[in-house]
């Protein structure tokens, strides 16, 4: 039985999570949007998501910090950066910081399904579950 | 994988250096030797091709909407090429046009300047402050060179993410350093690095097609939206949009663009005078 990819989107603008969530929810992923990164980070650091889709200029907490939170929490989970001010300075710090990609905004569903379809077939498959492929 | 852009000092040592690198990772080349068919390809003339790549603007020179058009068909077939990863790419100044990109690793080959003149001072049999002198010369015709093209000194460290000069280290130690920096997640490509090649792509591909008849026109494509911008007289608005909109929409892979022909005041001033 395929497992359900477990998916966060955090983002300070609550357009995003209306337009991403059904977006993803269609490919079968489950999701919950976060607009407070605080209220994310509390979440992220209780329970393990296979993806987590974050906005960097977010305020206060930003989505370096969410980066670097997750990799400290789950390394396994795919972090996808999204952003209205891409430069290739951040990019590259998203990207030696462990982000799994970095997609600058304006996007459209269909490119970010797209992405979170890579991070999916990417994913390791996590501690504990078992996985029958009829393989001895 | 990412795309390696080497610039050199010496055009041989950048060749020694590319095909070392390319070898050790598997990657592809490109190099001058692809302008023999660039030329080929858009009947252009070879000579002239390399000049435009070379050689900075003079009284007797290649005319500069000529220049201009030249090395914008050269960035139109080295964009080409970059956009599939895994690529060495030395000797086509790509180090100055394609910007921006994050999984480019630009590096920069520095030479030892008492080797260099040594070389200069056997091979074309000067005295040893002819030779450094000579190479002084070489240098400051690429700074012009560059900075006439691209608006840049390509002999600035700020340009590159990686600067080695053979001579204390070996072409085989150079390598491995460009090797191992290559490897880092820094330069892996992501949607938003890829997305930004594929823009210059298009951009290099209607400069090439409108510098031909317009050379001052600018082409910028950000995030797929495309602009193409110049300016003429009043008289020739009209026509030079028709023009260049026909020219735009030929070029392949363009969608939706828009071009805007804006008033030449100093033009319209000049032609007043007369």
């Amino acid at each position: 039985m395929d497992r359900v990819t477990r998916v966060l989107i955090v983002d300070d603008e609550p357009l995003v999570g209306k337009r991403l969530t059904p977006a993803l929810e269609k490919i079968g992923c489950e999701v919950e949007f976060f607009a407070d990164p605080a209220a994310a980070l509390d979440r992220i650091e209780a329970s393990e998501f296979d993806i987590v889709i974050t906005d960097v200029c977010m305020g206060e907490i930003d989505g370096i910090h969410v980066l670097k939170t997750v990799r400290r929490c789950c390394p396994r989970t795919k972090v996808i950066i999204i952003t209205g001010y891409a430069m290739m300075s951040l990019a590259r710090e998203a990207m030696r910081r462990g982000a799994y990609d970095f997609i600058a905004k304006p996007f459209t569903p269909d490119d970010l399904r797209e992405v979170v379809r890579r991070a999916e077939a990417d994913l390791p498959v996590p501690v504990g579950h078992a996985v029958d492929d009829g393989d001895p | 994988m990412p795309v390696i852009v080497l610039s050199s000092e010496n055009a041989d040592t950048g060749a020694e250096v590319a095909r070392a690198v390319a070898e050790q990772l598997g990657y592809r080349l490109l190099g001058p030797d692809v302008l023999p068919r660039v030329a080929a390809d858009r009947g252009l003339d070879p000579a002239r091709l390399v000049e435009a790549l070379t050689t900075p603007p003079s009284l007797l020179g290649l005319p500069s909407g000529l220049r201009t058009h030249y090395l914008a068909c050269v960035e139109d077939a080295v964009c080409a090429e970059l956009v599939d990863d895994a690529v060495v790419c030395h000797g086509l100044a790509a180090h100055l046009y394609v910007t921006g990109v994050s999984h480019v690793l630009k590096v920069r080959i520095l030479c030892d300047p008492e080797h260099r003149s040594a070389e200069l001072a056997s091979g074309r049999g000067l005295s040893a402050a002819k030779a450094r002198a000579a190479l002084a010369r070489e240098i400051r015709i690429r700074r012009r060179w560059s900075k006439a093209a691209y608006g840049r000194d390509e002999t600035d460290a700020t340009l590159y993410d990686l600067v080695v000069k053979i001579g204390q280290i070996s072409v085989e130690r150079a390598c491995q350093m460009i090797a191992d920096t290559a490897g880092d997640r820094t330069f892996r490509p992501m949607t938003y690095s890829r997305k930004r090649l594929q823009d210059l792509l298009l951009q290099s591909r209607v400069r090439a097609a409108v510098t031909e008849q317009f050379p001052d026109a600018q082409v910028v494509v950000l995030n797929g939206d495309l602009t193409v911008r110049m300016t003429s007289l009043k008289r020739d608005r009209t026509r030079h949009e028709a023009q260049l909109e026909e020219v735009v929409s030929r070029v392949p892979g363009v969608g939706s663009f828009e071009v805007e022909v804006l008033e030449d005041f100093l033009g319209e001033a000049a032609e007043s005078l007369r």
